[in-house]
């Protein structure tokens, strides 16, 4: 069997082939990079994606700052993610890079702040 | 009035005038000036809070305002000098920036300037779209701009007319907020933006993009109550028997990119029919001396990587020519978009030792091509991809000193 997978690691979108038998992959064609053969793996087996959005700001000139997963969260718990994100507020004065979710959904990844909360 | 003198003036603080001002720098020039008509840095970048900044420039994946601050906190290290809240009224004898802020009005003499001030959107007005002038129709940009910026909601069912990036970018942040996206309709019989983000942005929300259809009215007053959508012919003219009405409360509009030159023509700078942005030769100089130009404004990039590498040579050479350190001796070999090419830009090639980057786009999306480019005499660069498209820019770099045609151009041929 085989599937179709684009590649989005980078813009140049390879169109990536997965031959595989039952749930086991046999070999991966048409990528550019080893990067390419990573990521159709993960989009094989478990599709990741990185969550982008944004949270209140306490206090602020503006009412928002943008906020991040810092790796990939399983695309299936998106939606979830946002219910949790959507809870939270962080206080003007929160630089950016600051981890305001720990352990999203007990996954890996933390949500941290993309600018500084003005 | 105040009147100040710098070395080199960059109109614009988004990523295009900040990775400018600070190259300016690091090649000799002693004041430069970066005036933004915002109150703060990134331009655009600050509302594309989503990923896929970077890959090419730092080998990682940012989000914009991320992105941004980077090149930000490098042109404060640098020492490059802001204006913010700061308009340019208009480039007067080729030189002088005459400028408004809530401060008054000033004049800037530069020594030379680059222009960095993007593009913005097409509007409704811009299309030709029937039926009433309701509330809901709104550019994909000001939509981000409401949601990731100012926290207000656009709507609670939307449809998207233009299978551009930003379109594809808000259907997935829409989707996010729990707010309904009907579909991406788009007039073109393929993607106008990226393939990443039909796959991340509708694919991944079971989004529909409806190709060769378009918008033919609006109905509803003071509100959009629906859209009608229709399939078009060969000529990309709506064919009436196939229009539906969807319902909706909102039209998002995602139709394309206008550089954002009226400075630029009141400086007397001639303009290139197919980009709308500056001619440039290959040091990314105007047709007035002294002016150089990059990023949006010049012609519409679908990665700000490209951007920041392109408006780093612009600065480069800005600087150069404020020392008068940059060669006009140097012979010129225009650039011609052949088969398959839309536009070029650079269109001139100063031939110098070193090399020359040349940023194009196709007129069609096509698979196993072979890139060309030749001199006359000789093809001098060439290369196969797997597939192109118009909505991905191409960007070939090639060594000019062995150039010997009168002209240089580049082709997309089948294989």
């Amino acid at each position: 069997m085989k599937k179709r997978i684009i590649c989005t690691v980078c813009p140049q979108g390879c169109e990536i082939t997965a031959t595989f038998e039952g749930d086991k992959i046999v070999e991966f064609t048409g990528y550019g990079c080893p990067r390419g053969v990573e990521f159709a793996r993960t989009e094989f087996t478990n599709p990741l994606r990185i969550l982008s959005t944004s949270v209140k700001v306490e206090g602020g000139c503006y009412p928002l700052v943008s906020v991040r997963s810092d790796r990939g969260i399983p695309r299936s718990d998106l939606m979830d993610c946002m219910d949790i994100i959507r809870q939270v507020s962080v206080k003007v004065g929160t630089k950016r890079g600051s981890v305001v979710i720990e352990h999203i959904l007990g996954s890996e990844a933390n949500v941290i702040t993309t600018a500084d909360a003005k | 009035m105040i009147e100040y003198t710098c070395d080199v003036a960059v109109i614009g603080a988004g990523p295009a005038g900040l990775a400018a001002a600070s190259s300016a720098r690091e090649a000799g020039a002693e004041k430069v000036w970066l005036i933004e008509r915002d109150c703060e840095p990134g331009g655009i970048l600050q509302q594309c809070i989503h990923p896929g900044f970077g890959l090419a420039y730092f080998d990682e994946e940012l989000t914009g305002p991320e992105y941004a601050a980077r090149f930000y906190d490098k042109a404060v290290d640098l020492g490059v000098q802001f204006s913010f809240d700061t308009t340019v009224l208009a480039i007067e004898k080729g030189n002088i920036l005459r400028c408004l802020s809530p401060r008054g009005e000033s004049l800037i003499n530069a020594k030379s300037i680059v222009l960095a001030m993007g593009c913005r959107e097409r509007t409704r007005g811009n299309l030709i779209i029937a039926g009433s002038r309701p509330a809901g129709v709104i550019t994909a940009g000001a939509a981000q701009r409401m949601i990731n910026i100012q926290n207000q909601m656009i709507g609670n069912k939307v449809l998207i007319l233009g299978s551009g990036d930003i379109g594809m970018i808000m259907a997935r942040r829409l989707r996010l907020e729990g707010v309904e996206v009907v579909g991406v309709v788009e007039i073109l019989p393929y993607l106008s933006g990226l393939t990443r983000n039909k796959l991340q942005c509708l694919d991944d929300f079971d989004i529909p993009l409806l190709l060769s259809h378009t918008v033919t009215r609006v109905e509803g007053y003071p509100r959009v109550e629906a859209v009608y959508v229709a399939a078009v012919d060969e000529k990309n003219d709506p064919v009436l028997a196939s229009e539906e009405r969807i319902e909706c409360d909102t039209l998002l509009l995602s139709v394309g990119l206008i550089p954002e030159n009226e400075l630029s023509r009141n400086a007397g700078i001639e303009l290139d029919a197919v980009t709308g942005g500056p001619v440039v030769d290959s040091d990314l100089q105007t047709s007035v001396p002294g002016i150089f130009c990059c990023g949006n404004v010049l012609h519409v990039n679908d990665l700000v990587d490209h951007v920041s590498v392109e408006s780093e040579l612009a600065g480069e050479n800005a600087a150069l020519y404020a020392l008068g350190k940059l060669p006009s001796d140097s012979k010129l070999i225009p650039v011609q978009a052949g088969h398959m090419v839309r536009y070029v830009c650079p269109s001139v090639i100063r031939q110098r030792s070193g090399k020359s980057t040349l940023y194009f786009r196709v007129t069609k999306p096509a698979k196993h091509v072979d890139l060309q480019i030749s001199d006359g005499t000789k093809i001098v660069w060439m290369k196969s991809h797997l597939r192109v498209n118009p909505g991905e820019m191409e960007a070939v770099c090639i060594p000019t000193a062995d150039l010997v045609g009168p002209e240089i151009t580049i082709n997309v041929l089948p294989q």
